[in-house]
C-alpha cells in the first residue's frame, strides 16, 4: 500500500516536472520568437543602413591550444581571414606535448617577440611569446600546461584590444562571423559579453578553414545533434537574451569586454565549465553590485562545431557539460533569488537548477519507476501509455517548434529533403536519444557530486573536415 | 482507494496532454513544411523580379527605357529595396534618372502608403526610398517617425530627413543623436557621413555649447556628441572642444574630448592631461599627441615611459616611436640608456612591433 | 597559344552582388563583349585556371571564399593572362585596398558608388590598349 502511494505522489510528481519544464520551454520559444523577428528586422536595416568601418572597437581574438598539430595552421588561416576592420589573433600554446608549436612557427614564421607581458589575471609560466613575420596581427603565447581557462586567460593578459574574442581552435567561422557578433557591442554601450549560435559542422563542406556549403551529416548521431542544437540555442538561449538572462556564452566563439572579464577575475580554472561558470559569475558581480550591463545572444548561426561521431565520445563530452553547468551553477549560487538579482536570478537560475542541474535526476528516476512500476504490475498499462506519450509528445513538440522557427528565420538548410530529413529526427530524437543523453547527463551529475577528476583535451577530434581542405 | 482516482485522473490528463502535444508538433512540422514552400515560391517570384527589373536599372545609366513594365502594388517593398540598392551604387545622373525611374513607375507613392503600412521592415525600406525620393509630402510622417520610441524606424526616419533636407533637420537630429541612447552612435556615424562636413560640424557645435554649462549633469550626451565629433573633425567644431577641455569636466568627458582633438595647435590641451589621475585620460591624452604633438614632446613622452598603468606606457611607448624626426637609433639609445625596468620592456616590445610593420 | 577573335571579346565579371553585375554587364555589352559572370572566388578561381584569356576582367575586392587579391595575383601568374586589363572594384572607404591592388597588378579601379560614364570611359581606354 506504501509503495502504491508513493508511486502515484511519484507520477503526480514526474507529471508536474513534465508540464512545468515544458511550459517553460513554451514561454521561453515565444520569446525566442521575438528575439529572432527582431534581430531580422535589425538585419534590414543593416543592409539599408550600413554602419562605417571605423566605428567598430579592434578586437582581440584568442585561440587556446593544446596538441592540435594538424589542424591549427589551417584555422589560424582562416582566422586571419575573417571580415573585420582591426583584429588581432593570439593563439595560445598551452603546454601542447606535440608538435602544435613548431607548426605554427613553420607556417606563420614566428620570430621570439620581447613583449611586455602583463599578468593581469594570474596565470601559468609563460615560455616565450612569439609573432609572426607574415601576419603582423598574429602573437603566439607558448606557456606550460594549465588547461583550457588558463590559456584563454594568459591570453586575455596579452590582449591589446577593448573586446576579446574567445575561440576554440577547431571553431568554424564564415568571413562574417566576427562582424555579426560584435554588432551588440556597437548597438549597446553596457554590452559585456555576446555569443552566436552554434551549429553542427558535421556534414558541412569546409575548405581553409571556413565553411563553405551547409549540409547535414549522414551519419546518425550526428544528425540527432543537429535537431538538439537547433533547440538549446534558438531557445535556450535565443529566448533569454530579450530577458538580459542569458547563462551561456558558448566557449566556441564568443566576445566579452575585457575589462569586464578581468575584474571579475578571468576564467576560473577549477571547473570543466569555465565558458558557463564565467557568464553566471559576470551576472552575479554586475547584478549584485547594481551596474548596469547586458549580456546578448545572436540568434544567427555563425559558429559550425564538429560533434562527437562516437557514442564513447558524446557520452563523455555530456557528462563533463553537465558537471560544468552544476559547478557554474553552484559557484555562483548566490545570485539565485537574490532580491537584486533580477531576470536572471529569478527565473534563469532556477529554472537551470529545477530543469537541467537536477533534471537527470527527476527524469531517470521518474522513467525507472515507471518502467519498475510496470513491470511489477503495479502500474497498468494504461498510465504507463499515458506517462509515455506525455514525455513523448511534449519532447516532440518542442523539437517541431525549433524546427519551426529555425524554418522562419535563417533556413539554413537549403534542400528540401533535408527539412523533411530534420523533421523525421525531430520526432525519433525524442524516442531514446534524448533518454540516453538523460542516463549521461545523470552520470555528470554523479561525477561532480563525488569529485571524479575529468580534464579537458579528452575529446577527440576526428578532424573529417580538415581533409576537404 | 483514493489514490486509485487520483492516479486515473492523472492518467488521462497525461494522456490527452501528450496527445495535444503531438497533434501540436504535426502541426508545427506541417507549419514548417509549408513555409519552406512559400519560401521556395517567393524566392522564385523575387528572382524572376529582379531579372526583369535590374536590366532596367542598369539602363537607366544611359536612358530610361521607354517601355516599363506594370509594379503591382503588392511588389512595393521588393521593388523599392532593390531600387534602393541600385541607386547606392552609382554617382551622378544616373540617379537622377532613377528617381524619374520610380516616380514613372508609381514606386514613390507606393513608398508613402507602405510608411503607414505597419510591418517595421516595409517601413524601414520605405523610409530609405523616401530619402532619396525627395517627395516633401513624406517630410511631416517621417518627422513623426522620428521621435517613436523604436530605434530602428526612429533611425531611418532620422536618416531620411538628413537625405531630403540635410542643413534644415541637421540640428533635430544631432538632439536626438544626443538623447537617444537607443540609437547606435556607429549608425549615426553613419548617417552623417553623408552629409556636408561643415554643416555636421556646426550642428554638433552647437550641441555641445549648449550642454557646455552642465557637464556634470550631460556627461553621457557630451560623450556621444564628442564620438560623432570624429566624423566631422571641423575647424568649427574646434572652439567647443577646447572649451570643454579648459574648465573641469568629468573624466569621459576629458578622455572624449582628447578623442576628438586633431589640430597641432590644440596640443596643449593633451600635454595638460597627460598627468591626470585616470589612467584612460592619459592614455587619451598620449593618443592625442600622436596625432596633434611634435618632436617637443619627447622629454614628456619619455617620462611617461615608465606610468604605473600598462596602457599608459604601451601607447606612449608607440607614440614615441611615430614622433616626427625619431628614428630607430634614437629610441634604441632611449632603450639602452633607460633605467626604468617598465620604460625598457615596453619600448622593446614596441620596437619589436615596428618592426614587424 | 592562338587567340580567337570572338574569345578576345570576352569580359569576366568578378562580383558577387547581383546589382553591380547588372550594371556591369549592360556597359559592358554596350561595348561589345560578351560577358561571363563569376559569383564568388571559387568559381572565379576555377575560370581563371581553365578558360582562355578574356579581354577584360572586372574583379570586386570582397568576395566570398577568396578574395579579389589572391584572384588577381593567379590571373597575373599565368603567362597567357599577363596582359589582360584588370578593373578592381572597391568599396569607399577601402583606399588602402587600392594601392595593394595597383601594386599587384591591376590595371585601374573604380570605388563603389561609381559613375557609370566614369567606368565606361576606363574600359575603353583599356580595351583600345
Amino acid at each position: 500500500m506504501i509503495l502504491e502511494q508513493a508511486i502515484v505522489v511519484a507520477q503526480w510528481v514526474f507529471f508536474a516536472y513534465l508540464v512545468g519544464l515544458n511550459t517553460g520551454f513554451l514561454l521561453l520559444n515565444v520569446s525566442a520568437f521575438f528575439a529572432v523577428r527582431r534581430y531580422l528586422t535589425d538585419r534590414v536595416l543593416e543592409d539599408l543602413l550600413p554602419i562605417v568601418s571605423g566605428m567598430e572597437p579592434p578586437v582581440s581574438v584568442i585561440v587556446p591550444a593544446y596538441n592540435e598539430e594538424n589542424t591549427i595552421a589551417t584555422s589560424v588561416r582562416s582566422m586571419l581571414q575573417l571580415e573585420y576592420p582591426e583584429f588581432e589573433i593570439v593563439v595560445v600554446n598551452d603546454g601542447s606535448r606535440d608538435g602544435t608549436l613548431e607548426a605554427l612557427r613553420r607556417e606563420f614564421a614566428l620570430i621570439p617577440f620581447p613583449e611586455a607581458y602583463r599578468r593581469r589575471l594570474p596565470v601559468r609560466p609563460v615560455r616565450g611569446i612569439y609573432r609572426s613575420l607574415r601576419h603582423a596581427n598574429l602573437r603566439v603565447i607558448d606557456k606550460e600546461n594549465g588547461g583550457k581557462a588558463d590559456a584563454l586567460n594568459a591570453g586575455i593578459n596579452a590582449a591589446r584590444y577593448p573586446l576579446v574574442c574567445a575561440v576554440d581552435a577547431d571553431s568554424i567561422l564564415e568571413r562574417r562571423s566576427l562582424r555579426r557578433v560584435v554588432a551588440p557591442f556597437l548597438h549597446d554601450p553596457r554590452m559585456i559579453a555576446t555569443g552566436g549560435t552554434v551549429r553542427v559542422a558535421n556534414g558541412c563542406v569546409v575548405r581553409g578553414g571556413f565553411l563553405e556549403e551547409v549540409a547535414l551529416p549522414r551519419r546518425l548521431l550526428p544528425l540527432f545533434q543537429v535537431v538538439e542544437y537547433l533547440r538549446a540555442f534558438l531557445f535556450g538561449r535565443a529566448g533569454w537574451s530579450p530577458l538580459n538572462a542569458v547563462l551561456i556564452v558558448s566557449g566556441a566563439f564568443g566576445v566579452f569586454r575585457r575589462e569586464a572579464v578581468v575584474a571579475a577575475g578571468g576564467y576560473r580554472t577549477d571547473t570543466v565549465g569555465e565558458d558557463m561558470e564565467l557568464v553566471v559569475r559576470l551576472h552575479r558581480l554586475h547584478r549584485l553590485a547594481g551596474r548596469p550591463y547586458r549580456i546578448a545572444f545572436v540568434p544567427e548561426p555563425i559558429c559550425w562545431t564538429e560533434a562527437p561521431e562516437s557514442l564513447r565520445v558524446l557520452r563523455a563530452q555530456r557528462a563533463r557539460w553537465q558537471r560544468g553547468l552544476a559547478e557554474s551553477l553552484t559557484m555562483n549560487l548566490a545570485l539565485a533569488l537574490h532580491p537584486s538579482g533580477g531576470a536572471p536570478g529569478w527565473l534563469a537560475i532556477p529554472f537551470a537548477v529545477l530543469f537541467e542541474w537536477l533534471g537527470p535526476l527527476v527524469e531517470v528516476c521518474g522513467y525507472g519507476l515507471l518502467v519498475a512500476g510496470f513491470a511489477v504490475g503495479l502500474i497498468s498499462v494504461e498510465a504507463f501509455a499515458g506517462f509515455m506519450i506525455l514525455a513523448v509528445g511534449l519532447g516532440v513538440a518542442l523539437s517541431a517548434s525549433a524546427l519551426l522557427l529555425e524554418e522562419m528565420s535563417f533556413h539554413v538548410y537549403k534542400r528540401p529533403r533535408e527539412l523533411a530529413v530534420l523533421a523525421i529526427f525531430a520526432v525519433l530524437e525524442n524516442l531514446g536519444y534524448r533518454q540516453l543523453l538523460t542516463l549521461w547527463r545523470l552520470e555528470g551529475l554523479a561525477h561532480w557530486a563525488f569529485g571524479v577528476r575529468v580534464r579537458w583535451g579528452e575529446m577527440r577530434r576526428t578532424a573529417s573536415w580538415q581533409k576537404a581542405f | 482507494m483514493g489514490f486509485a482516482t487520483a492516479s486515473d485522473a492523472l492518467i488521462a490528463a497525461a494522456f490527452w496532454t501528450g496527445s495535444a502535444a503531438l497533434a501540436l508538433a504535426a502541426l508545427l512540422i506541417a507549419g514548417a513544411l509549408f513555409l519552406r514552400l512559400r519560401l521556395a515560391a517567393r524566392r522564385e517570384h523575387e528572382q524572376r523580379f529582379s531579372a526583369r527589373w535590374l536590366p532596367i536599372f542598369a539602363a537607366c545609366t544611359e536612358a530610361i527605357p521607354d517601355r516599363l513594365p506594370a509594379l503591382a502594388p503588392q511588389d512595393g517593398a521588393l521593388f523599392l529595396s532593390l531600387w534602393v540598392r541600385a541607386l547606392e551604387s552609382v554617382q551622378g545622373a544616373t540617379r537622377g534618372r532613377l528617381v524619374e525611374l520610380a516616380a514613372r513607375t508609381g514606386a514613390d507613392r507606393l513608398a508613402v502608403t507602405l510608411l503607414a503600412s505597419g510591418d517595421e521592415r516595409k517601413e524601414l525600406i520605405a523610409l530609405a526610398a523616401l530619402g532619396y525620393l525627395r517627395l516633401r509630402s513624406a517630410e511631416p510622417l517621417a518627422a513623426a517617425l522620428i521621435d517613436l520610441p523604436f530605434p530602428l524606424v526612429s533611425l531611418a526616419a532620422g536618416q531620411m530627413l538628413l537625405r531630403l533636407d540635410a542643413s534644415r533637420h541637421l540640428p533635430q537630429v544631432i538632439e536626438r543623436a544626443a538623447e537617444r541612447e537607443d540609437w547606435p552612435v556607429a549608425r549615426i556615424a553613419a548617417m552623417l557621413r553623408e552629409c556636408d562636413r561643415d554643416a555636421v560640424a556646426e550642428a554638433l557645435a552647437q550641441a555641445l555649447a549648449a550642454r557646455l554649462e552642465r557637464a556634470s549633469q550631460a556627461e553621457s550626451e557630451i560623450v556621444r556628441l564628442l564620438q560623432l565629433a570624429r566624423v566631422a573633425n571641423s575647424a568649427l567644431l574646434r572652439p567647443a572642444v577646447c572649451r570643454l577641455l579648459e574648465r573641469p569636466a568629468p573624466a569621459p568627458v576629458v578622455a572624449a574630448a582628447l578623442a576628438a582633438l586633431w589640430h597641432p595647435e590644440d596640443a596643449e590641451h593633451a600635454r595638460r592631461a597627460l598627468g591626470h589621475p585616470e589612467w584612460f585620460v592619459r592614455v587619451a591624452a598620449v593618443r592625442a599627441l600622436d596625432r596633434v604633438g611634435g618632436p617637443e614632446d619627447r622629454e614628456r613622452l619619455v617620462a611617461l615611459l615608465s606610468d604605473s598603468s600598462w596602457w599608459v606606457r604601451y601607447r606612449t611607448a608607440q607614440t614615441l616611436a611615430r614622433l616626427p624626426g625619431i628614428t630607430r637609433q634614437a629610441l634604441e639609445k632611449m632603450l639602452s640608456e633607460s633605467s626604468d625596468r617598465f620604460a625598457a620592456d615596453i619600448l622593446a616590445q614596441v620596437l619589436s612591433e615596428r618592426d614587424a610593420r | 597559344m592562338a587567340r580567337h577573335p570572338s574569345v578576345q571579346r570576352t569580359a569576366f565579371v568578378v562580383e558577387d552582388d547581383e546589382q553591380i553585375v547588372a550594371l556591369l554587364r549592360h556597359i559592358l555589352e554596350r561595348e561589345g563583349l560578351s560577358v561571363r559572370v563569376a559569383g564568388d572566388g571559387r568559381s572565379a578561381e576555377q575560370l581563371i585556371d581553365t578558360a582562355p584569356p578574356p579581354a577584360l576582367v572586372t574583379l570586386d575586392v570582397m568576395l566570398p571564399h577568396l578574395d579579389g587579391f589572391a584572384l588577381l595575383s593567379r590571373i597575373r601568374a599565368r603567362a597567357d593572362w599577363e596582359q589582360v586589363p584588370v578593373v578592381m572594384i572597391t568599396g569607399r572607404g577601402e583606399e588602402e585596398d587600392i594601392v595593394r591592388g595597383l601594386d599587384a597588378g591591376a590595371s585601374d579601379y573604380v570605388v563603389k558608388p561609381f559613375k557609370p560614364e566614369e567606368l565606361r570611359a576606363r574600359v575603353r581606354r583599356l580595351l583600345k590598349r
